[in-house]
């Protein structure tokens, strides 16, 4: 435990090390919330019709909750475990006492609360004042469930940034899980308008867990057992992404070679 | 104890045409070839040893050192370090070793050093009042105390190295390996980092694995050395009698009294012995050096020398080392598979 707070404390010193970089990060999100604000906005003074499936207030609502998780979820552990890959920097990782994949963990929690004060806070607070969440049994399961997603995009991530022992380069693969998840897990638009039959679909996917079990954890009028089950089943997707990556990391280690020398 | 019996390793390599069209030719078929980095080497290192693993680039050094670290795994053959094998145990392996490679550092690029250290002493469970008594000892050897609330990226290659040297010694590991350790360094931090390493050895009893290009840090620290060239061992054993690696050759130093005439001497001892006699000539200063192998003796060039030229001076000496890792280097020495 002692080595894990370690480890999160450095990887948030390295965060705050690049100051121009977290300004910048702050900036750029405050911008993408103002400008998705103004887009729907306009969606809805058009008067299209989308009103029967959602209303405005909730649409703005659950972007802005999926956004402020995407910006706290978002570490993209996967272009520093590449970059370490084909640099050969991994053979610093390599000879520590420390598993890899725990370390890595560490270093991805690090960067997510530095994510959470820089974006993830404020936005909340903002949200949880205009559309008056109150802080009921629900918020608990929410902050909970919020873990098991971080865990979920972990694995995601560490299973991208190992392809990088076979293929080389991850830019492509990369860039489609960026925009795979901001659109199926609910973070470009509400999955309420993607037709029925693909939204069943998504449920058996593990993008309804990133970010949409959190949001109908804190919002929708499910009771406690449905709640529960919810949870469960995010818990259990997370526990099979957490296999399969620790068995590709398993396998891809043997096949490493150091680049340059 | 580093035990490792007939290990070998391999690796693909792909192999492209040249241009853009080997390139667009590269996205479909893909040629791969494969390189034996290291093939079935053997050695043995006690405890407390210095063993220098000497070879050109690409001989097969960094691949055994990754191998005995855990980084890599051999295709075959048998590790054994310490009653461990390093790559299947390496969590446990790993507490016992110190790691520099003289390209890349160990440490954390955009921290204060002494943050990369704290860690470094939370991580193999060193006690503070032990980690307080070595960061002194690095100071009183190293001077390290000025630069290790820098950043490691605003440090010079020098400082980097001292940092990374007193890093990989700060948990007292029973085995260090040096990887170029020196590289790209001024006298004066080679001399601190020597002098480090040889405390190490000495008062911990260190076992050290040392790989460099340069020859004066073997000299110095070294009294085995390994030389590894195309992937196999070609020598193991004392640096002193490394010179049985190109046979029961000598050195014979000839000051001329009149040095113009360096060049008729040359052709006539050239006209009168054949290249597998007198192996070569080199011109130096202010005499000839003539290395001569077995099959003709001193005093046999020495009368040649005397019925062509008046000399005032003469010397024999043993090949040095550094002869014979140049042969080993420009591949004139060594296996031919």
């Amino acid at each position: 435990m002692g080595n894990a707070v370690k480890f999160i404390r450095l990887n948030m010193m390295i965060k705050l090390s690049r100051k121009e970089s977290f300004i910048f990060s702050l900036f750029g999100n405050i911008i993408f919330f103002f400008l998705t604000y103004q887009l729907w906005h306009g969606i809805y003074a058009g008067d299209s019709g989308i009103s029967s499936v959602l209303n405005f207030e909730a649409v703005i609502l659950k972007l802005f909750l999926a956004m402020g998780l995407a910006s706290f979820l978002n570490t993209n552990i996967e272009w520093f475990i590449s970059r370490d890959i084909l640099s050969g920097n991994i053979q610093k990782y390599l000879l520590i006492p420390e598993k890899f994949y725990n370390v890595k963990f560490f270093e991805t929690i690090g960067t997510s609360i530095c994510n959470l004060f820089s974006n993830t806070i404020p936005l909340f607070i903002f949200i949880f004042i205009k559309f008056k969440i109150e802080l009921n049994l629900s918020f608990p399961l929410f902050l909970f469930s919020i873990l098991i997603s971080l865990i979920i995009i972990y694995n995601i991530d560490l299973i991208i940034g190992l392809t990088s022992f076979h293929t080389e380069a991850i830019w492509g693969i990369s860039t489609i899980k960026t925009a795979i998840i901001a659109f199926l897990a609910g973070a470009v638009i509400p999955l309420e308008f993607l037709p029925l039959g693909f939204q069943n679909f998504l449920k058996y996917t593990p993008f309804e867990y990133i970010y949409q079990v959190p949001i109908k954890l804190l919002t929708s009028e499910a009771n406690i057992n449905e709640k529960m089950m919810m949870l469960l089943m995010q818990i259990i997707c997370g526990l099979i992404l957490t296999a399969l990556a620790k068995i590709i990391f398993a396998h891809s280690v043997k096949k490493i070679t150091i680049n340059g020398g | 104890m580093i035990q490792l019996e007939n290990v070998s390793k391999s690796f693909f390599i792909v192999k492209k045409a040249p241009g853009l069209g080997g390139s667009v030719k590269s996205l479909f078929v893909r040629n791969k070839e494969t390189v034996e980095a290291v093939k079935k080497i053997d050695f043995t290192i006690a405890d407390g040893e210095i063993v220098g693993l000497l070879g050109p680039n690409g001989a097969g050094k960094s691949t055994t050192i990754k191998m005995m670290t855990g980084i890599l795994r051999c295709d075959h053959g048998r590790i054994n370090i310490n009653g461990r094998d390093p790559f299947r145990e390496r969590m446990k392996y790993t507490k016992d070793i110190g790691v520099v490679f003289g390209q890349r550092t160990q440490l954390w690029w955009e921290l204060p050093v002494i943050e990369s250290f704290d860690i470094i002493r939370k991580i193999y469970d060193v006690e503070m009042a032990e980690y307080n008594e070595r960061l002194k000892l690095f100071d009183e050897m190293l001077g390290i105390n000025q630069i290790i609330h820098k950043p490691v990226r605003n440090l010079s290659l020098g400082q980097r190295m001292l940092c990374d040297i007193a890093g990989a010694f700060l948990h007292n590991p029973r085995i260090a390996f040096l990887d170029e350790p020196t590289i790209g360094l001024d006298l004066n931090i080679k001399s601190k980092i020597r002098e480090l390493i040889l405390a190490m050895n000495k008062k911990f009893k260190t076992t050290i694995i040392l790989t460099t290009h340069d020859i004066s840090d073997i000299k110095a620290l070294c009294e085995r050395i390994i030389v590894i060239d195309k992937g196999s061992i070609i020598y193991d054993g004392n640096l002193s009698e490394i010179s049985d690696l190109v046979g029961q050759n000598q050195e014979v130093g000839i000051y001329l009294e009149n040095i113009e005439n360096n060049q008729l001497l040359i052709s006539a001892v050239q006209s009168e012995f054949a290249p597998d006699e007198v192996l070569d000539i080199d011109v130096r200063e202010d005499y000839l050096n003539i290395r001569i192998s077995n099959k003709i003796t001193v005093s046999q060039l020495m009368g040649h020398i005397l019925r062509n030229e008046n000399i005032k001076d003469f010397t024999i000496s043993e090949p040095d080392v550094e002869y014979v890792i140049r042969k080993v280097y420009a591949g004139e020495l060594g296996n031919e598979d």
